[in-house]
């Protein structure tokens, strides 16, 4: 039952993220005393980077998809290591519908220091270091009501907010993940940065101006995760059992709403592009570059009109990308398995059949 | 007598049909759940038991593993160091859990602990009996560390899947009188399990694993990211050559918000923000995002290839290395697999059930290929123009992009040139003109008051911004 002793399953290099000694010693300066002299309150953009553990990862993309279309939310432990949020682990608050209330988890304030206290039982020392909830199907960013909670939440100490979509991990193929913090209110970034990662955001129509409003009000940070030697073997072990998941599975299938879905969107986007100047002469592509006559406002509604042109035409790229990546699956499918008993009935593989 | 509670009565899977008939499905949380605490225990150093619950779903006969959670245990005084669970904080901790995990509802099916590979014994009796207070049939999840610390080729996870009868005591399996009723014990059984994940899960764990970050407390800067994660900030360059540049953007993209694929001459312009960086020259450096995750796709693809050859060169060895009297059908399977044992490794060794599932595969095979090939076929091409489609418009908006963009140096070339002409004040247009635009054709769209060249005063090219 005891963790027999030896050295080998773990290294102290490493694994060094789990360890306690790793964490005290590299914490900034406590939660207590001054607040006014931590070094995230005096650069509002201190901390640059998240790294999540694999528990951690599984359990929110988890319970991200298994809220299905509804915002589900919970909280992370772990701790800071410089200017590092480092999260050890998550887990799940009983609330829903995260998206039309700020500080929804004060629902769930009592199960919150309930869950909390169990830990300190159990002797796990971790702090509560932020906050994840889900945005299915619309992406990564901050809206309006998630900039205010998060703004709540720094209020009481170093937190980050994350965001997951399971709907687009599971159509990319890749984990949908953001994590980001805000801004205090008198605070403008230099450079005018827009926030919340600006360029290769892809946001529904619906959600364009809930985006827009609050972009500037949060940064991202970097997203890394790490996991420990135990987790490396174990994981190679584990993909021996998926491997035939890979070549079975049909992604163009699975994700045909999804993609469906995305490109309706796109078209959307497109035809609000060039909706005003449809009526000129010429087609549906040359109001995509007519010239704004009379010059009201001409100079930067362009501007914007060719940033959009070009986020659509990354987006359908981005589509193209999987559909052809599920195409090839489908292809090799057919080459290995296609055809396999005209194949064996000529006896290309030199044995008797019937 | 109290030795043998565990490791006895261990009925291998041949038998699974015949058996209570559990079906275990296994999810890859919990695994890695227990390898987050075995490695916290290591690092901080932990001197508990390793011990926690299992979360799933229990349909009949079907059980689902999908969830896990650690929990509090205390060592009894005396009594040879036995553990037990903290009764008070276990069911808190329990119904905290079945509250957030609603939909599915999920419940306790069981837990873990450390196991040694031939079984539970005497010490894991007292929690499981706390356990199945809760769950008559709840399952045992042991974690073989030995198999951790020496790895047996062929033997996959750790791990093994026990439930727990009462049986009875004994050879005599009699009915007995009243007043010498049989002894009834527990015993554990192995059950075969199966491996399941949703496509959430697997697409999780291949970003876990593919990342080859360590938890090493190293700066960020030094550890190795992936293929993918390495062109974030990459931007491939076409310089006039033709040829492909990768160049590194600076931190910030303020002053450029250039997409991936489309930096032609614009990158030029700015040497000084973009200096190429001394990075490793790789195959790879040139690619694109799309083409670098297109390139993973495939890779992915390759490597459950090459499993799924060597899965099979597998069993046509065993095939091919049958003893040959064997196979000439003159010895019977029993008096083979004797004599391919004594032979030492010489011979793979005859079974009738493993040939009978081989055979099976083979006739399995015309199963693949579906009756109707003309409706899949049609499918097929159906799929493909789909795609192709998308990857048209795709291109075409590209282009419509690229259009635009030499419209525009045109057009500043026009006015420029124009502008040398005529300097009535105010109408000169400056670089970086955005108003003026070509519809597909190229042909100069007039501006509300249509002007010919040399009509200055006329014409409306908007000042640049």
């Amino acid at each position: 039952m005891e963790l027999p002793l030896t050295d080998k399953l773990t290294s102290n290099h490493l694994d060094a993220l789990y360890s306690y000694t790793h964490f005290t010693a590299n914490q900034p300066p406590s939660h207590t005393g001054d607040h006014a002299s931590k070094p995230w309150v005096v650069d509002p953009q201190y901390f640059k980077s998240v790294r999540i553990s694999p528990v951690a990862l599984l359990k929110m993309v988890m319970h991200a998809r298994s809220g299905g279309s509804l915002e589900v939310m919970g909280m992370m432990q772990g701790f800071i290591d410089h200017s590092t949020f480092v999260i050890t682990d998550a887990f799940r608050l009983p609330v829903e519908g995260t998206e039309t209330r700020v500080n929804a988890q004060g629902e769930a304030d009592e199960y919150l220091v309930q869950y909390l206290s169990g830990c300190r039982e159990e002797s796990r020392q971790e702090n509560v270091v932020g906050w994840y909830h889900s945005h299915p199907g619309y992406g990564c960013w901050l809206s309006g009501i998630d900039v205010e909670t998060q703004k709540l939440q720094q209020l009481q100490g170093p937190m980050v907010a994350i965001v997951v979509d399971p709907d687009r991990t599971i159509s990319g193929g890749k984990v949908d993940i953001g994590a980001f913090r805000t801004f205090p209110d008198n605070y403008t970034p230099a450079g005018g940065q827009p926030g919340g990662g600006g360029g290769d955001k892809s946001v529904p129509l619906g959600k364009m101006e809930d985006f827009g409003a609050h972009a500037s009000k949060y940064y991202a940070l970097e997203v890394e995760h790490f996991k420990s030697t135990l987790d490396n073997k174990l994981l190679d072990a584990l993909w021996n059992k998926y491997w035939v998941g890979t070549l079975a599975g049909n992604p163009l299938l699975t994700n045909r709403d999804f993609a469906s879905s995305q490109m309706m969107d796109l078209g959307g986007k497109v035809r609000e592009l060039v909706g005003p100047s449809a009526r000129q002469g010429g087609g549906k592509l040359s109001g995509l570059g007519v010239a704004v006559s009379g010059g009201s406002g001409g100079a930067s509604s362009s501007k914007v009109k060719q940033q959009d042109l070009e986020k659509i035409i990354r987006d359908v790229g981005q589509v193209a990308v999987k559909e052809r990546a599920g195409l090839m699956a489908a292809e090799v499918k057919e080459s290995i398995f296609g055809g396999l008993k005209e194949r064996a009935r000529m006896g290309g593989c030199g044995c008797k059949h019937e | 007598m109290a030795n043998q509670a565990g490791g006895a009565n261990e009925l291998l899977s041949a038998q699974k049909s015949s058996d209570s008939g559990l079906q275990i499905n296994l999810h890859p949380l919990p695994i890695l759940e227990i390898s987050d605490f075995i490695t916290r225990g290591y690092q901080r150093n932990f001197k508990g038991a390793v011990v926690g619950g299992l979360l799933g779903q229990q349909n009949g006969r079907e059980i689902t593993i999908e969830h896990s959670f650690s929990i509090k245990s205390v060592k009894k005084e005396g009594d040879g160091g036995i553990y037990e669970l903290d009764q008070e904080w276990f069911r808190q901790r329990l119904d905290q859990m079945k509250l957030v995990h609603k939909s599915p509802q999920l419940d306790l099916v069981g837990w873990y602990a450390l196991v040694p590979k031939s079984g539970p014994t005497t010490i894991h009796l007292p929690i499981h009996h706390q356990i199945s207070a809760v769950n008559e049939s709840a399952v045992l999840l042991g974690f073989h560390l030995e198999d951790m610390l020496s790895p047996v080729a062929g033997d996959p996870l750790p791990i093994t899947i026990y439930e727990s009868n009462m049986e009875a005591e004994g050879e005599d399996k009699e009915m007995k009188d009243s007043e010498n009723p049989t002894n009834m014990v527990l015993r554990f059984r192995k059950l075969p399990y199966a491996t399941e994940t949703g496509e959430a899960e697997m697409i999780g764990m291949q970003f876990i694993r593919e990342g080859g970050a360590n938890a090493s407390g190293d700066d960020a800067q030094a550890e190795t990211k992936n293929i993918a994660e390495q062109f974030e900030q990459k931007i491939a360059v076409t310089d006039g050559k033709g040829k492909r540049r990768a160049v590194m953007t600076s931190g910030s993209v303020t002053k450029n918000p250039v997409s991936p694929g489309q930096g032609k001459g614009k990158q030029k312009d700015e040497p000084s923000s973009s200096p190429p960086q001394a990075e490793p020259p790789s195959p790879d450096a040139n690619l694109t995002r799309s083409e670098s995750e297109y390139m993973a796709a495939l890779q992915a693809k390759f490597n459950a290839i090459k499993m799924l050859k060597s899965r099979i060169a597998l069993i046509i060895t065993y095939l091919q290395r049958l003893p040959p009297a064997f196979t000439e059908g003159k010895q019977t399977t029993q008096e083979a697999s004797d004599a391919a044992r004594a032979s030492g490794g010489q011979y793979t060794i005859p079974s009738n059930n493993i040939l009978r599932h081989i055979q099976s595969l083979v006739a399995n095979i015309d199963l693949v290929t579906p009756a109707e090939q003309a409706a899949l076929r049609k499918e097929m091409l159906q799929e493909t123009n789909d795609v192709k489609l998308i990857s048209l418009i795709s291109d075409l908006l590209t282009s419509v992009s690229e259009v635009k963009e030499a419209g525009k140096k045109f057009s500043i070339l026009e006015s420029s040139k124009q502008g040398r002409g005529q300097r009535a004040g105010g109408a000169f247009a400056g670089p970086g003109d955005k108003n003026i635009d070509y519809d597909f054709t190229g042909s100069l769209i007039p501006a509300a008051n249509s002007q010919e060249f040399g009509g200055a005063s006329d014409a409306h090219y908007n000042l640049s911004d």
